[in-house]
């Protein structure tokens, strides 16, 4: 689903002296079935947008469109439900919002609200629980008595249980191992190609950025600052900089060694792919 | 969702009441409980709302503030001066509804009852509307730590506000990301049966307590682990400092409270 942010503004506590303005006269798209990273510091307003996706906030001002839906100041909420169905959304800290005796009937919480047919969900809860990561035995056990992690996994099940078209992800990974990190990531973007879905992932993490998402969008004090691909905005260094969002290790590796002639691609990215033009490259360089 | 509730209702702007000590502002809000009932009469009450309305004024907390204080007793005003005005039946009868007849004097009585409840309403705000939670538990104590000796664990009791009133912000916080998480998943707290709804709701309260118990024991360990052994001893890092305008204040309060005896009384 294709999803567009025309000039929205956004104030927390209108009205009141603690007023603020998160969001700042937003004009973006995001275009469907893309992988797009929302990054920024703390503060930059890339919560507060991401928010707005599925009418968790209402613009004080402008209009979102997401698919056919039109979220404007005043939206009724008969508009913003179904909009909810279509839009899966992994907070921070997913594993705060469990309460089910058993991880069953956790995961079942989206899809009955919804009204799904639970027969049908019921019979996928294996598959899917395999597919975050998790053993069908604990479909039975209190999510409470699972380590952080697995918790976690729970709570991203009980989010792709209602088959989102859109899915938003908020710092996913905060607080986990570089390999569950990795790992968790890995499956968002495999689940964004096998279903055809447009994913969001909110991050600080330039290096998520730039080893999962096809798009780039930099905020900062409630505006988009710099659209592209990672690439070209990894490029723009000296702002990036300014804006205290670091460029991802391999990339800077990568510009300093084209820098002093080594034949890099440009393009490359992620860690992997440097390391690979770097093998490539090594005997002609390395060898007189 | 709940971003709009303001705790503590602590409203941070300069002015000389908010710059007196919290335990001056506590002493003149008995004072005034006192005070507020020797009005009787029509020059007393209108001397006390021209009194609140300077402290007011004075205060510079927008008005908004001191309204949406005064909305949840608002009922309790009306039902006073209701009953006030069918009940007395003194002066003249003014109409008849429903067969209670309602003198003047009736509504008099019922507008002095109601502008005295008003004022202790504003007053009590104005304290929590211009001292910070923290000012105002520190104030508590000092006030606390002489009943001490029969047995009040004043610190404790000190350090308990002190920790709720920090927390709140931190609950309503949680509450709301809980809310949010809970409605993304398609949660819907304002529609359907009684049995769905509240089904609804624990997906709301048992991840807040949940949490807050997590908090809780977090918490205590930190204290623990900072050395933290209860009151004795201990010095603190904010002192109240009771200065000449604190005292100033008192006087012109207490003044305040023989101007309207001598008016009701001589």
């Amino acid at each position: 689903m294709h999803i567009k942010f025309e000039d929205v503004t956004y104030t927390y506590m209108l009205g009141s002296p603690f007023e603020k303005r998160a969001l700042n006269g937003v004009d973006v798209s995001i275009s469907s079935g893309s992988f797009t990273a929302v990054v920024g510091s703390t503060g930059s307003g890339k919560s507060t947008l991401m928010q707005h996706i599925n009418g968790l906030l209402v613009p004080t001002s402008g209009q979102v469109t997401v698919g056919s839906t039109v979220l404007q100041p005043g939206v009724k909420r008969k508009v913003i439900k179904p909009l909810r169905k279509k839009v899966g959304m992994v907070f921070q800290y997913p594993e705060h919002q469990l309460f089910g005796s058993t991880v069953e009937e956790d995961i079942l919480f989206g899809p009955i609200q919804h009204g799904m047919s639970v027969e049908r969900v019921k019979r996928r809860l294996p598959e899917l629980l395999n597919l975050v990561g998790l053993h069908e035995d604990y479909l039975h056990e209190s999510p409470f008595q699972l380590s952080g992690g697995q918790m976690r996994r729970v709570a991203i099940a009980g989010v792709l249980a209602t088959e989102p078209e859109v899915l938003i992800l908020d710092e996913p990974a905060a607080g986990l191992d570089p390999s569950g990190h990795r790992a968790l990531l890995q499956l968002f973007r495999s689940w964004h190609e096998e279903h055809g879905l447009t994913t969001v992932l909110v991050t600080h993490d330039m290096e998520d950025a730039a080893n999962y998402a096809d798009d780039v969008i930099v905020m900062n004090e409630g505006s988009v600052k710099l659209k592209g691909k990672p690439i070209d905005v990894f490029r723009e260094v000296e702002s990036l900089t300014a804006m205290n969002l670091a460029v991802p290790p391999a990339v800077r590796i990568g510009m300093a060694l084209r820098r002093s002639n080594w034949s890099i691609d440009v393009t490359n990215q992620s860690s992997e792919q440097l390391a690979e033009q770097l093998m490539t490259n090594w005997p002609e360089k390395g060898g007189h | 969702m709940l971003q709009n509730i303001v705790i503590g209702q602590y409203v941070p702007v300069e002015s000389p009441i908010h710059r007196l000590d919290a335990r001056s502002k506590i002493l003149a809000v008995l004072l005034m409980a006192v005070v507020v009932f020797l009005a009787n009469d029509v020059v007393t009450n209108a001397i006390l709302v021209t009194f609140v309305s300077l402290l007011v004024l004075l205060s510079k907390v927008p008005l908004r503030f001191f309204i949406k204080g005064m909305l949840p007793i608002f009922i309790l005003i009306a039902f006073t001066f209701i009953l006030h005005a069918l009940f007395t039946n003194e002066g003249e009868v003014l109409f008849t509804v429903l067969g209670f007849s309602v003198y003047s004097g009736g509504v008099i009585q019922g507008l002095f009852i109601a502008i005295r409840i008003g004022a202790l309403v504003v007053i009590a705000s104005l304290l929590t509307l211009t001292t910070s939670p923290i000012d105002l538990t520190d104030g508590f104590e000092a006030y606390l730590r002489p009943f001490k000796r029969f047995g009040v664990p004043s610190h404790e009791i000190a350090l308990m506000m002190a920790i709720s009133i920090r927390l709140i912000p931190t609950l309503l916080l949680e509450a709301d990301r809980i809310l949010k998480a809970q409605s993304a998943r398609g949660a819907d707290f304002t529609k359907g049966s009684l049995k769905t709804r509240l089904n609804t709701m624990t997906a709301f309260i048992i991840p807040l307590f949940v949490r807050s118990f997590k908090r809780a024991e977090d918490m205590a360990t930190a204290m623990d682990a900072r050395g933290y052994r209860g009151g004795e001893g201990r010095t603190k890092l904010r002192i109240l400092k009771w200065q000449g305008k604190d005292t100033v204040a008192i006087v012109l309060i207490v003044l305040f409270g023989c101007t309207l005896g001598m008016l009701r009384y001589v």
